[in-house]
C-alpha cells in the first residue's frame, strides 16, 4: 500500500551521512497518485517531483513517500489523512485525479497540510477557500480556463458545429457546463452535448457516435478519461465523415496508440490538450536538459505517454522546494509540523520574483486567494495551455500557433540555478 | 371318463401347492435379503431428490445474485463506495428501487460501513441484521487474496420455508475491489422445500444445524444431507417418505415375480413331463379300445367309398404288385379283381406304344416315396389303347418294405384327344399367321420377327429386295381377282425358286414381296437375284387361257458401308422401290447414300411438319368468293398455310405430299378447321358478315361423328359453314356409309360442295345421287375459257347442267378480267380467284371486309391488299 522511492531515499541517505542535518530537519512529501488504474501519469509526478530535489541543492533532509489511491477517493482521503498525522510531512504531492480533492475539499482546507496539484485540472480545487483557509496550490490546466480554450481552439480549426461529449463526474459534469458557457459567450450552441458514464458499455458508446453522426457536428471536445475517450474515438472514427476530435488531458492515463489504432486517430484528427511544456523544449533546452539529468534513469519525457506529469511536477517540485528552503529559515519553523506547514505556505505566497521553469518563467507563481485574484493559487495561466499531437509512435508531439513561445536562447546550468535560486 | 378327470385334478392340485409353498419360501428369503441394499437404494433416492431441490434453490440464488451483482455494478452504487460523491443519496435510491431487498449495506475497501438500509416495513426490529462475520476476511478480498464470487448466507425466517438470504458481493471498478455490498432478502421456499405428494420432507439447514441436527431431531429415518453448491448450506432430507418407501416394496415385488416366474417352469415342466409319464398313459389305457373300435367303423367306411368311386382305384406295393383293387378299376382296365391281384400293374397294362420314359419317372417317383400325377397311354385287357390319368401317393406305412401305394386311376382318353386336336389346330393358326394364305410364302408377320430378331448392327452385312408388280392393278380390273391371284401365286413360285433355302421372301402386301437375303449376301448377289426375279416375272404367263405379262420394280437395301441398320433394311428398300417407281417401272434401285440424303430431308421435315402442328402453326388463310352477277362477297375459303418460323408462310405443296404420306393430313386439317372457325368468329362484329366459309374436308373428316359438334362449338353468328369435298373422294368407293353421312351432315345445316369438279371421273349420276349444294370447277376447265371455243362450251354444259341439277356452280381460277366477264355471262353463279382477290391472312381479311373487298370485279384488275389500301 506504501510506496518508498528507492532512488530519493538512497540520495537522501547519502546526502544525511556527512551529517550536515539533523533528523529532526526530515521533511517528508508525500505523494498521492494513482499507481494502478494510470499508473504513466503517476511515475511522470514522481519523477518530476524526484528530479526537481535531485537538482535542487540541500535537500538531503527530503524523503518522498508515495501512497496508491487506486483512483478511488476514499484511499486518497486516507493517505492525506496519514500525511496530516505524521509529524515529519511538509506537504503532499497530488496525482492526476480531480474528483478525490474535490469531494474532501473542504477537509484538505481545514487539514492545515499544503496540497501540491502537479496535474488535477478541476476548477474549484484551488478556490475552495479564500486567504489563509487555502492550502490547495496548483500548477497545471485550471479547467476555469481549459473549456474555454478548448472551444477556442475548435473554432481556430474552423469548426462550425462543435459537439461535446463529457464523463459523468464532478470533473466531466464541470468542464461541460464551462464548455456550454463558452458556447453562451459566441452566442453559439452546442450541436450535441453527451455526458457519459466511465463505464459506458459498447452499446451506450456506438449510440452516442450515432448521435454525434446525426447531429452533423464537425468537431467533438472530448472530456473524459483514457479508456472512455479511447473507446469514443475508434466509433467516431467508423464514421463516414469523422469530426475532429479536440480532447482534454484525460486521455493521457494511458498511451493511447495501444488501444486505439493510428488510422483512427489520424481520422479524427485528435488534438490533446496540455501545458506548453513539450513546446518549449527548444526555447528552455537548458532547463530541459538539466531535468533530464536529474530524471530516474527510466524517464524520458519527450517518449512518455503523460510528459506533461513531469513539466509540472518538475517545476512545482521546484518552487516548493524554493519556498521550503524560504519556510526552513521563517521564525516559526522550530514551533512544530503546524507551524511548519504554515511556513510553508507563506513561502509559496511570498516567491514574488521570477523563476525559470520547463514551462514557463513563474514571476510571483502563488499569492492568497481572494475575491479579486481567484487566481492566486495558480502557477500557470490560460497562455500556458498548448495542444498536442499523437505521433505513429505514441508520443505526443506540440502543435504550434502562431501566438506560441518561440525557441529562446539556450541558456547555462547556471543560470537556472542562479535565476531558481535568487529573486 | 369321470376316473380320467379325477387323477388329472390329483396330479395337478399337487403341483400347485408345492408351487404355491415354494413361492411363499422365496418371498421371505427376499425380503430379508434385500433390506440392507433396499436402504442404500432409499439413500441414493434422497440424495437424486435433494440434487434436484438443490438445482432449483440454486437458480433462486443465482437470480439473486445476479441482482446483487448489477447493484454492485451501478454507477451511483460504485461513486458513492469510491468516495466521488459525499452524499449517499443516488446509492441509497440505486437499491431500493430493487424492493426484494429488505436490507443492504456497503462498505468501504477498509471494510468501514458506509450506507445501511433496512426495509422497517418487512423487516421488524427483533431480526438479526448484518453480521459482522461478513464484513470479515474483507481485506482479502480487497487484496485479491479471495475469489471475487459473491457469498451467500443462510438464516431461518419467521414463518415455516420461509429463509433469509444474505449476499455479499465485491464492488469493483477496473477489476479491483474497492468495497462491499451486503444485500439481504427473505424468500419463501415454499415451493422448493415443501413435501409434495410422496417426496421426503426437505429442510434448508446452516452448518451449525447440520452438525447438530441429531440432537435436536433426534428420531430419523436415513437422514441425507446435501450441499447447496457454492454457498455454506445444505439441503437435509430427514423422512422416511412414501415415495421412498416405494421404491422398496417395488423391488421387493419385481424379485418376488422373477421368483415366481423363475419357478413356474421347473413346476410347469414337471407337471407337463407328470402328466406324460403318469396320467397319460393312464388315460390312454381308457381311450384305446374306444379308439380301436371307432377306427374300424372308419376304415370300413373308407372302403366302401373306394369301392362306390368311378375313379379306378389300385394299391400296390413297391415292386408294383397289386394288393387291393376297386370295382371301378375292373370297369376301366377289363380286369377283374382276382385277375389283378399279385400282378405287377406294369405287365397287366403296358403296350407297345406305352411311353417307358413315364413310367420310369413314376417309378423313380415312387421308389422315393413321393406323390406323383402322370398321364399314360395303356391297355386294356381287349387291347384296346387309352390314355389315363394316374394319381399316385404312398401310404402311411411303418418299414421302407411294406410301403404301399394308392393309384386314383381316371380314364381321360376322350378329353386328351380333344386337347391335341385344340393344340393342332392352334399350331395350324399360328403357321397360318405367319404365312401368306395365296402364296403359302411368309407373310409380313414373319418377315418383321426375321427383321426384329436381327441385331441393330451384324456383320456380315445383310441385303434385303423389296418388290413391286407393275400394273398389277390392271391385271385385276380386266382378268378380275382369280386371275390377280394365280398371278401372285406364279410371282411367288418364282421367289421360291430363285432363292435360297435360307434367304427369307415374303408377299408383304397385295402385289409386294419382299426377300430378305441370308448372311454371306453380296451386293452383286443381290442385284443379280433381283435380275434374274426381274426376268422371270416379265416372262409371259397364261391365266385362264388368256397370255399376261407384268413386270417389276426392284428396291435393294443394304447394311454394307454402315449408313443404314439393320432396323432401317425395310424402310430403306421402299425408298429405294419408290425412287424406282418414280424413275421409270421394271427397273432396279439400289438405296444409296443419296438416296438416304433424301430420306433423312424427308425425315427433317417430317420431324418439322410434327413440330409445327405441336405448336399450332398451321392456320388458315382465306379467299374471298363473289357473287358473278352482284360482286358481292358471298363467302371465304380457309386455305391451309403453315407459318413456318425460319421459312414463313409455305403453301400446301411444300408439306402436303410428305404429311400425306405421314398421314398427318388429319392433324393440319383438323389445326386449319380450327383456326378457321376461330376467327370466323372473331368477326361477328363486323359489318358486312361474312356470309359463308369454306372448308376442303377428307373422308376422316365427313365421317368423324363429332364434326358437328366440333363446328357448334363456335359462334359463328349469320356465317355459314361449306363443307367442300374433293371430287376425286366421290369417285373413289366410299360405301353407302359416306354418302348417308354426307346427307346426315346436310340436314345438320351444313353447305356440302364438290371440289376441283371436271379434275377426275365423277359421273353425272354420282352428282345425281349425291345432290350436293354446289360444285367447284376446277381451275383446269376454267384458265382456257378465254382462248378456247370448246373449253367455253364445256364450261357452258357443266353450268347448265348443274342449274338442271339445282346445284350452285362456282369457278376456280378466275385469274383475268375476261375470265370473270365470260362465267358472268354463262351463268356461273360464284367466281374465285386471283384476279378478284388473292388467300389473305386474317387480319388482312377483316380490314378488307371492313373497307370492301373490290369495287367491280368484272373491271377491275386484282383487288387491293388491304395491307396497301387506305384506312
Amino acid at each position: 500500500m506504501v510506496k518508498f522511492s528507492l532512488k530519493p531515499l538512497m540520495l537522501c541517505l547519502a546526502l544525511v551521512l556527512p551529517g550536515i542535518a539533523s533528523s529532526q530537519d526530515q521533511v517528508t512529501v508525500y505523494i498521492d497518485a494513482d499507481y494502478t488504474l494510470t499508473q504513466h501519469p503517476a511515475e511522470a509526478i514522481e519523477a518530476g517531483l524526484l528530479a526537481a530535489i535531485s537538482s535542487h541543492p540541500n535537500t538531503a533532509n527530503v524523503r518522498v513517500i508515495t501512497i496508491d489511491n487506486r483512483a478511488n477517493a476514499r484511499r486518497s482521503n486516507d493517505t492525506l489523512a496519514a500525511a496530516r498525522n505524521d509529524p515529519n510531512a511538509i506537504a503532499v504531492f497530488g496525482g492526476m485525479h480531480s474528483p478525490h480533492y474535490l469531494v474532501n475539499l473542504e477537509q484538505i482546507n481545514n487539514s492545515g497540510m499544503p496540497l501540491l496539484l502537479p496535474w488535477s485540472a478541476a476548477g474549484p480545487l484551488t478556490r475552495g477557500a479564500d486567504g489563509n483557509q487555502n492550502w490547495v496550490f496548483r500548477l497545471s490546466v485550471d479547467d476555469r480556463k481549459a473549456a474555454d480554450h478548448l472551444y477556442s481552439v475548435a473554432l481556430e480549426r474552423g469548426c462550425q458545429r462543435p459537439a461535446a461529449i463529457a464523463v459523468d463526474n464532478p470533473w466531466g459534469r464541470y468542464n461541460m457546463s464551462e464548455l456550454q458557457n463558452a458556447a453562451d459567450a459566441r452566442a453559439q450552441v452546442l450541436s450535441e452535448a453527451l455526458v457519459l458514464h466511465n463505464t459506458a458499455g459498447e452499446r451506450t458508446v456506438t449510440d452516442a457516435a450515432e448521435r454525434i453522426v446525426q447531429s452533423r457536428a464537425d468537431c467533438v471536445v472530448l472530456v473524459a478519461g483514457f479508456e472512455l475517450t479511447s473507446t469514443i474515438i475508434a466509433h467516431l472514427a467508423k464514421a463516414d465523415t469523422p469530426p475532429k476530435i479536440i480532447s482534454h488531458w484525460g486521455i493521457l492515463g494511458g498511451r493511447i496508440t495501444e488501444h486505439v489504432d493510428f488510422d483512427s486517430i489520424m481520422a479524427t484528427d485528435l488534438e490533446i490538450l496540455g501545458t506548453c511544456g513539450l513546446h518549449q523544449y527548444a526555447a528552455r533546452s537548458i532547463y530541459h536538459a538539466t531535468a533530464e539529468r536529474h530524471a530516474p534513469e527510466t524517464m524520458h519525457p519527450r517518449e512518455h505517454p503523460a510528459p506533461h506529469g513531469f513539466y509540472h511536477a518538475f517545476d512545482l517540485g521546484r518552487l516548493f522546494l524554493l519556498a521550503l528552503d524560504r519556510a526552513q529559515l521563517d521564525a516559526q519553523w522550530d514551533q512544530g509540523i503546524d507551524a511548519q506547514r504554515n511556513a510553508l505556505r507563506r513561502a509559496l505566497h511570498n516567491l514574488e520574483g521570477t523563476y525559470q521553469g520547463l514551462i514557463t518563467d513563474y514571476r510571483h507563481p502563488f499569492q492568497p486567494v481572494t475575491s479579486q485574484t481567484p487566481d492566486g493559487h495558480e502557477a500557470l495561466g490560460r497562455e500556458d495551455l498548448c495542444m498536442t499531437r499523437v505521433a505513429r509512435n505514441g508520443n505526443l508531439e506540440p502543435v504550434f500557433r502562431d501566438h506560441d513561445p518561440a525557441p529562446s536562447d539556450q541558456l547555462d546550468d547556471a543560470r537556472l540555478y542562479h535565476d531558481l535560486g535568487r529573486d | 371318463m369321470r376316473e380320467e378327470t379325477s387323477v388329472t385334478f390329483r396330479y395337478l392340485s399337487l403341483i400347485a401347492l408345492g408351487y404355491g409353498a415354494a413361492i411363499l419360501a422365496v418371498a421371505a428369503a427376499v425380503h430379508f435379503a434385500s433390506a440392507p441394499a433396499l436402504e442404500t437404494m432409499q439413500a441414493d433416492a434422497k440424495r437424486s431428490h435433494l440434487a434436484t431441490k438443490s438445482g432449483i434453490l440454486r437458480d433462486i440464488l443465482d437470480e439473486l445474485v445476479l441482482d446483487v451483482r448489477i447493484l454492485a455494478n451501478n454507477p451511483d452504487v460504485q461513486n458513492y463506495t469510491l468516495g466521488e460523491t459525499t452524499t449517499s443519496l443516488r446509492a441509497e435510491d440505486a437499491i431500493l428501487a430493487n424492493p426484494r431487498f429488505r436490507s443492504a449495506a456497503l462498505f468501504d475497501y477498509k471494510g468501514r460501513p458506509l450506507l445501511s438500509i433496512r426495509d422497517p416495513d418487512t423487516l421488524n426490529q427483533t431480526d438479526r441484521y448484518l453480521p459482522i462475520e461478513y464484513v470479515e476476511g474483507l481485506s482479502d478480498w480487497v487484496s485479491g487474496a479471495r475469489s471475487p464470487a459473491p457469498r451467500i448466507s443462510y438464516r431461518p425466517g419467521d414463518a415455516p420455508h420461509s429463509a433469509h438470504f444474505l449476499v455479499s458481493m465485491p464492488v469493483q471498478r477496473a477489476g479491483i475491489t474497492e468495497g462491499i455490498l451486503t444485500a439481504e432478502t427473505v424468500v419463501d421456499l415454499t415451493n422448493v422445500l415443501r413435501a409434495d405428494g410422496d417426496a421426503p420432507v426437505t429442510r434448508l439447514v446452516t452448518q451449525f444445524q447440520l452438525a447438530n441436527q441429531q440432537k435436536w431431531t433426534p428420531v430419523q429415518t436415513l437422514p441425507v444431507a446435501m450441499e447447496v453448491p457454492g454457498t455454506t448450506f445444505s439441503l437435509l432430507a430427514d423422512s422416511d417418505a412414501q415415495a421412498i418407501r416405494t421404491i422398496g416394496q417395488s423391488l421387493i415385488r419385481t424379485a418376488i415375480l422373477v421368483a415366481v416366474a423363475a419357478l413356474a417352469v421347473p413346476f410347469g415342466l414337471m407337471g407337463v413331463l407328470g402328466m406324460r409319464a403318469i396320467v397319460t398313459p393312464h388315460r390312454e389305457l381308457h381311450l384305446s379300445k374306444a379308439e380301436l373300435s371307432d377306427k374300424s367303423r372308419e376304415l370300413a367306411r373308407l372302403a366302401q367309398i373306394a369301392q362306390m368311386a368311378n375313379e379306378g382305384v389300385v394299391v400296390t406295393n413297391l415292386p408294383g404288385h397289386i394288393l387291393w383293387t376297386n370295382a371301378a378299376f375292373a370297369k376301366i382296365t377289363g380286369y377283374t379283381a382276382h385277375e389283378a391281384l399279385g400282378k405287377k400293374i406294369n405287365g397287366l397294362l403296358h403296350g407297345k406304344d406305352t411311353d417307358l420314359a413315364v413310367s420310369k419317372r413314376i417309378q423313380r417317383a415312387l421308389e422315393r416315396r413321393e406323390a406323383i400325377q402322370a398321364e399314360i397311354l395303356y391297355y386294356r385287357k381287349n387291347n384296346e389303347p387309352c390314355w389315363f390319368s394316374l394319381s399316385i401317393s404312398p401310404m402311411a406305412a411303418g418299414q421302407d418294405e411294406d410301403v404301399q401305394f394308392a393309384a386314383i386311376i381316371t380314364d381321360i382318353t376322350e378329353a386328351k384327344e380333344a386337347r391335341d386336336e385344340l393344340l393342332a389346330a392352334r399350331e395350324q393358326a399360328r403357321q397360318q399367321a405367319r404365312h401368306d394364305p395365296l402364296t403359302a410364302l411368309p407373310n409380313r408377320r414373319a418377315l418383321d420377327d426375321a427383321l426384329d430378331t436381327l441385331p441393330p448392327k451384324s456383320a456380315p452385312p445383310r441385303m434385303l429386295i423389296r418388290i413391286d408388280l407393275d400394273h398389277f392393278k390392271n391385271v385385276n380390273d380386266t382378268l378380275g381377282h382369280a386371275a390377280g391371284d394365280a398371278v401372285l401365286c406364279q410371282v411367288a413360285t418364282h421367289l421360291v425358286n430363285r432363292t435360297r433355302e435360307d434367304d427369307l421372301a415374303a408377299r408383304v402386301g397385295g402385289d409386294e414381296f419382299v426377300v430378305l437375303l441370308a448372311p454371306g449376301a453380296t451386293l452383286e448377289s443381290a442385284q443379280q437375284l433381283a435380275d434374274r426375279l426381274g426376268r422371270d416375272i416379265s416372262s409371259e404367263m397364261e391365266i385362264d387361257g388368256h397370255a399376261c405379262r407384268i413386270g417389276a420394280s426392284f428396291g435393294i437395301a443394304s447394311t454394307h458401308g454402315g449408313f443404314i441398320s439393320n432396323k432401317d433394311l425395310l424402310k430403306s428398300a421402299d425408298a429405294a422401290l419408290y425412287l424406282a417407281k418414280e424413275t421409270g417401272r421394271g427397273t432396279t434401285v439400289l438405296y444409296s447414300p443419296q438416296i438416304h440424303t433424301s430420306v433423312l430431308a424427308k425425315r427433317t421435315l417430317t420431324a418439322d411438319i410434327e413440330r409445327g402442328i405441336a405448336n399450332g402453326e398451321f392456320l388458315a388463310w382465306f379467299q374471298p368468293q363473289f357473287d358473278a352477277q352482284t360482286n358481292e362477297v358471298v363467302g371465304v375459303e380457309a386455305l391451309a398455310r403453315w407459318q413456318h418460323p425460319d421459312h414463313g408462310i409455305l403453301t400446301p405443296a411444300s408439306f402436303l405430299p410428305v404429311a400425306a404420306q405421314l398421314g398427318l393430313i388429319p392433324d393440319i386439317d383438323k389445326a386449319v378447321f380450327a383456326y378457321g372457325l376461330n376467327r370466323i368468329s372473331m368477326m361477328n362484329d363486323v359489318d358486312p358478315a361474312i356470309p359463308r366459309i369454306s372448308f376442303n374436308v377428307g373422308v376422316h373428316q365427313v365421317m368423324n361423328q363429332r364434326l358437328e359438334e366440333t363446328i357448334k362449338k363456335w359462334d359463328l353468328g349469320k356465317t355459314e359453314v361449306t363443307l367442300e369435298v374433293l371430287e376425286s373422294v366421290l369417285v373413289e368407293d366410299q360405301g353407302s356409309g359416306f354418302l348417308a353421312r354426307l346427307a346426315e351432315l346436310r340436314l345438320a345445316g351444313f353447305r356440302i360442295e364438290v371440289d376441283d369438279f371436271g379434275s377426275g371421273h365423277a359421273s353425272v349420276v354420282g352428282l345425281q345421287s349425291m345432290r350436293p349444294d354446289g360444285m367447284k370447277l376446277d381451275m383446269s376447265l376454267v384458265r382456257p375459257i378465254d382462248t378456247s371455243n370448246t373449253a367455253r362450251e364445256l364450261v357452258k354444259s357443266m353450268i347448265d347442267m348443274g342449274r338442271a341439277l339445282d346445284i350452285s356452280v362456282t369457278a376456280e381460277g378466275v385469274e383475268t378480267a375476261t375470265h370473270a366477264a365470260i362465267l358472268s355471262q354463262l351463268g356461273c353463279d360464284t367466281l374465285q380467284g386471283y384476279h378478284l382477290a388473292r388467300p389473305m391472312p386474317f387480319e388482312e381479311l377483316v380490314a378488307s371486309a371492313r373497307i370492301g373487298f373490290a369495287s367491280d370485279p368484272l373491271v377491275s384488275g386484282p383487288a387491293k391488299s388491304a395491307a396497301t389500301a387506305p384506312i
